[in-house]
C-alpha cells in the first residue's frame, strides 16, 4: 500500500487507557493533491485518527499500533523530535474551533512568528504574510495582524488558522471539522477556499467532518468511520449514490430528504 | 468597596512615595546620633522620638520602609522568576523532570528553615556590612520564597497544557521550550503578577523575622524588621508607646496590599 506513490498511507489501531480499540485496523491512503473526506458520527474516532496522523496522540494518552507512512517514510516508530520536523511544514493541522485554538495572549502576528520559528530562522517576510492573509480573504495589513484572537469573528479565526496551516506550504492538511463551528454561509465560503487552495497549491487534504454534504461537495474520495472502524471507503460519488455498508446507508438516510444525493441526481 | 480600594491604593502609593523620598522628608540622617537626647518622646524636632542611641525614629522609619519595601519587591521578583521557571517546566514537560522539580519544591517547603537559618547565621561574620546583609537577605527571601508559587504555576501550566491552542502550537511543529516561553508563560501573566504582589507583604514580614534571628539588614541601616525588634518587651512599649509605629506601618502596608490584591484577583 505504500510503494504506490501515496502521500500518506496508514494502517493503524489506537488504544486509550480508558478505551482500548478506539480505532481498529483503520487502513486508508491519500494521494498527492487529493481531497479525502472522513465522515463519522460523534465519538467514532475521527479526531483520534487526525491526531495519530500528526503524531500527537501520546500527549492525549493514546497509543498507536501499526504503520503510518508519509512520502514513503515510516513514521509510527519515530521519536517526537522527528515528527516535530514534519508537523506544520509537511503535515499541517486545522482544528475545529478557532476560538480555542488561537492563543488568547498572543497577537495574530505572534502566532505566525512562532509557527515560522518552528521551522525557519528569523521572522516571516511581511510580504509573505500579506499574501497568505489575502489568499484566505483576510486583510493583510499590519494593523489586522496586531489583533488578538478575541478581536476576531469565529469565521475570521478559522481563516487565520487556515493561513497558519499554509505558512510552510505543506503537502498535506489535516482538517478536523474545520467548518462545524460556522454558519452555513461562512461554511460554504471556507469550503470554496479549501477547493481553490487545493487547485492553486496542490495541497492534499484529509477533511474530517460529520457532515456528509460538505464532504461530498469537497472530496474526491470518502471514508466512513463507525465506532473505530472504517466501514466503507471509495469514490465520493459511488458512496453517496450507492452506499454498500449498512452504516453508510443510515448516515445518508439521516440527510434531509430534499438534499439527498440520489434525488438531486435524478432531479438534475 | 471601591472607595476602600482606592484608599488602599492611595495609602500604598504615599507610603512608597514617602520612603522613596526619605531624603526630602527626613529631618535628620538615619544614623546620626544625638547623644545628649536618647529615648526622647515625640517632639517637633523628632516626630517619633529618638532611640537608645539618640537617632531620629521618624527618619529611621522612612529609610527602614524604603529598605524593606525595596528588598521585598526585589526578592519577590526573584522568587516569581524561579517559581515560573520551575513550575512551568515541571507542569509542561511532565515525567521525570516534573517529579524532580516537584520533589525539590516539596523539599524547600518542608525543610526546617529555622534551624538552617540559625546555622547560616552562625556561619556568617558577626557584623556584616549593610550592603552585604541586604544582598544576603535578598537571596534568602528569594531562594526560600519561591516554592509555594511554583506549585501554583505548575497547576496553571497543566491547565494551559491541555488547551487547544497548545495542541495547535504542537501541531505547527513548535518544540517544548518555545511553547513554554511563547505560549504558556504569556497566559500565566495574571498568575505571575498575582504571585509577585502576594509575595511582597509576606517578604516584608519574613525580613522582619530574619531580623529577629539576627539575619536581616544590619546596623546602622534601618529596616522595618530591625525596628520591630525594639518592641521586645511590653514594659518598653508601655513607657515608649510610639515605638509601635513600625508595627503599625507594617500592618497598614500588609492590609493595603490585601485589599488591593483581593480586588485585583480575577477568576482565571
Ligand atoms: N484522551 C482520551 N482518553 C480516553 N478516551 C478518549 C480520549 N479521547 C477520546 N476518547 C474516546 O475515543 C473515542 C473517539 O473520540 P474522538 O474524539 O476521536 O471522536 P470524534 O469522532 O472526533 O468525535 P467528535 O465528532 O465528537 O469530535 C470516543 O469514544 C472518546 O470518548
Ligand atoms: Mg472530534
Amino acid at each position: 500500500m505504500s510503494a504506490d506513490g501515496s502521500l500518506l498511507s496508514i494502517s493503524i489501531s489506537v488504544d486509550y487507557p480508558a478505551l482500548p480499540g478506539a480505532l481498529r485496523d483503520v487502513r486508508l491512503a491519500i494521494q498527492p493533491g487529493e481531497m479525502f473526506g472522513l465522515v463519522g458520527q460523534s465519538g467514532s474516532g475521527k479526531s483520534t485518527l487526525a491526531l495519530a496522523v500528526l503524531g500527537l496522540l501520546s500527549g492525549r494518552g493514546g497509543r498507536v499500533r501499526g504503520s503510518i507512512r508519509f512520502q514513503g517514510q515510516e513514521l509510527a516508530s519515530e521519536r517526537d523530535s522527528f515528527w516535530r520536523k514534519l508537523r506544520g511544514r509537511q503535515i499541517a493541522f486545522v482544528p475545529q474551533s478557532s476560538i480555542s485554538a488561537l492563543n488568547p495572549a498572543l497577537t495574530l502576528h505572534a502566532h505566525f512568528r512562532e509557527a515560522w520559528r518552528a521551522h525557519q530562522f528569523g521572522k516571516p517576510d511581511p510580504a509573505l504574510l500579506r499574501e497568505l492573509m489575502e489568499s484566505v480573504s483576510l486583510p493583510g495589513q499590519t494593523a489586522f495582524l496586531e489583533r488578538h484572537p478575541a478581536e476576531l469573528s469565529v469565521g475570521q479565526g478559522q481563516r487565520v488558522l487556515i493561513a497558519l496551516a499554509l505558512l510552510h506550504r505543506p503537502a498535506l492538511i489535516v482538517a478536523d471539522e474545520p467548518t462545524s463551528a460556522l454558519d452555513v454561509i461562512t461554511q460554504s465560503e471556507i469550503l470554496a477556499l479549501f477547493r481553490s487552495l487545493n487547485r492553486r497549491f496542490g495541497t492534499a487534504m484529509l477533511f474530517i467532518s460529520h457532515d456528509l454534504m460538505s464532504v461530498g461537495a469537497l472530496c474526491n474520495r470518502i471514508g466512513i468511520l463507525s465506532e473505530g472502524e472504517l466501514v466503507e471507503c471509495g469514490e465520493a460519488a459511488q458512496i453517496l449514490l450507492s452506499p454498500q455498508h449498512e452504516y453508510s446507508r443510515k448516515l445518508l438516510s439521516a440527510l434531509p430528504r430534499a438534499l439527498h444525493p440520489a434525488d438531486l441526481e435524478s432531479a438534475g | 468597596m471601591k472607595i476602600v480600594r482606592t484608599l488602599a491604593w492611595v495609602l500604598l502609593a504615599s507610603i512608597f512615595g514617602a520612603s522613596a523620598g526619605a531624603e526630602l522628608l527626613a529631618l535628620a540622617d538615619y544614623s546620626q546620633q544625638f547623644r545628649e537626647s536618647p529615648n526622647r518622646a515625640p517632639s517637633a524636632q523628632f516626630p517619633l522620638g529618638t532611640d537608645d542611641l539618640g537617632r531620629d525614629r521618624f527618619s529611621r522609619l522612612l529609610y527602614g520602609s524604603r529598605v524593606s519595601l525595596f528588598l521585598a519587591a526585589a526578592a519577590a521578583a526573584l522568587a516569581t522568576l524561579i517559581a515560573a521557571a520551575v513550575g512551568a517546566t515541571g507542569g509542561y514537560l511532565g515525567g521525570v523532570w516534573e517529579k524532580t522539580a516537584m520533589s525539590g519544591t516539596d523539599l524547600v517547603l518542608s525543610l526546617p528553615w529555622l534551624f538552617l537559618l540559625l546555622a547560616a547565621r552562625a556561619a556568617l561574620p558577626l557584623n556584616a556590612p549593610p550592603l552585604a546583609s541586604m544582598s544576603i537577605t535578598f537571596f534568602l527571601l528569594g531562594l526560600l520564597g519561591w516554592a509555594a508559587g511554583a506549585r501554583v504555576v505548575r497547576a496553571a501550566t497543566r491547565a494551559v497544557k491541555e488547551s487547544e491552542y497548545v495542541l495547535q502550537a504542537r501541531a505547527s511543529g513548535c518544540g517544548p521550550f518555545r511553547i513554554i516561553v511563547a505560549h504558556v508563560l504569556p497566559n500565566l501573566k495574571p498568575v505571575l503578577i498575582a504571585q509577585f504582589w502576594l509575595s511582597i507583604p509576606t517578604f516584608i514580614l519574613s525580613e522582619a523575622n530574619l531580623g529577629l534571628l539576627g539575619l536581616g539588614v544590619s546596623e546602622p541601616m534601618p529596616s522595618l524588621g530591625t525596628m520591630l525588634r525594639e518592641m521586645e518587651s511590653v514594659s518598653r512599649i508601655a513607657s515608649y508607646p510610639w515605638i509601635v509605629a513600625p508595627a503599625l506601618l507594617l500592618l497598614l502596608v500588609v492590609s493595603c496590599f490585601q485589599v488591593v490584591l483581593r480586588g485585583e484577583q480575577r477568576p482565571l
